[in-house]
């Protein structure tokens, strides 16, 4: 999932200080399960800017709404009309969500109300750790299905380097050595001979070194507009 | 702020502390009028989003018992 926090509220009372009427828009997906932006967090947030922004003496209306799922137009538009009456947007979605908006509503204003930081996973009740950066060339088989992209504070494909001390990360003894965890889960299955061989520099292409990323699939998109390229 | 004017919603469980409430009506016990007893199932029905509507709407405090 992709892992958010809610900016503090005066942030995001700074966000909307200009504002007459504000929608703070939540989205159901990640940012709910992550606890930073769903249904429950945006009444919350919504609630705490009124009281707040009336304790300074100002008058602005705060409604709210939380959508499916903000990184996809169909949902938006469910709240075309609040969306557009608003003078400020403070999305709780991630960074998708608020470019979604924007693309969406171009004349619309839209602020995060969300830090978006990482995808990754609840390891356990209220802690979130990363797992995954988006490199666009998995290789997680080599590893055993430990990523030492995300999880090796250099991004070491031939590891573990020098600074691993104990199985920790020489960055802060908390972090783990994504490479030792690779060693130990690879060696408990007799499959070491997979990290015995070299591997050559990474090819950053297919990440962002590449540049803004995008995929096209001809099996789905729809036919006339095939026939229009 | 004077105290005895300090509105105040209390969020009782229907099993144990509505029912204080309720047998201190019975009794004629008298408990200030600014405390306004909501009942619930269940305190475990307590929602983050009663507090903040009571408070939005001008409560002073909000107690919950059960």
């Amino acid at each position: 999932m992709i892992v958010a926090e809610q900016k503090s509220l005066e942030e995001m009372k700074a966000l909307i200080s200009d504002a007459e009427k504000v929608l703070v828009l939540g989205c159901g997906t990640c940012v709910t399960v992550c606890f930073a932006g769903g249904e429950k967090e945006t009444m919350i947030a919504s609630s705490s800017l009124r009281m707040a922004t009336k304790l300074d003496g100002k008058d602005i209306k705060i409604e709210h709404a939380t959508v499916q799922r903000q990184c996809e137009w169909e949902y938006l538009d469910q709240v075309a009309d609040q969306i557009k009456d608003a003078d400020v947007v403070l999305s709780l979605g991630c960074g998708i969500g608020v470019q979604a908006i924007v693309e969406r509503f171009p004349e619309s204003w839209v602020v995060p109300g969300l830090n978006t930081t990482f995808l990754g996973l609840p390891s356990e009740q209220g802690v979130w750790v990363e797992r995954c950066a988006a490199c666009g060339e998995c290789v997680l088989d080599i590893t055993g299905g430990i990523c030492p992209i995300a999880r090796c504070s250099k991004s070491l494909m031939n590891g573990p380097c020098g600074g691993s001390e104990d199985g920790h990360c020489e960055i802060d003894k908390d972090v783990e050595c994504a490479w030792q965890l690779i060693y130990d889960r690879l060696a408990a299955k007799g499959k070491l001979d997979s990290i015995l061989k070299l591997q050559p520099p990474k090819d950053w292409s297919s990440s962002r070194d590449g540049g803004p990323r995008k995929i096209v699939r001809p099996d789905l998109r729809f036919i006339n507009e095939e026939l229009e390229e | 702020m004077d105290p005895e004017k300090l509105q105040v919603v209390a969020y009782c469980c229907e099993y144990c502390s509505y029912n204080a409430a309720d047998l201190a009506g019975g009794l004629r016990l008298q408990y200030p009028a600014e405390i306004k007893v909501v009942m619930l199932p269940c305190t475990g029905k307590l929602d983050m989003m009663f507090i903040m509507k009571a408070f939005e709407d001008g409560a002073d405090g909000v107690m919950t018992a059960g």
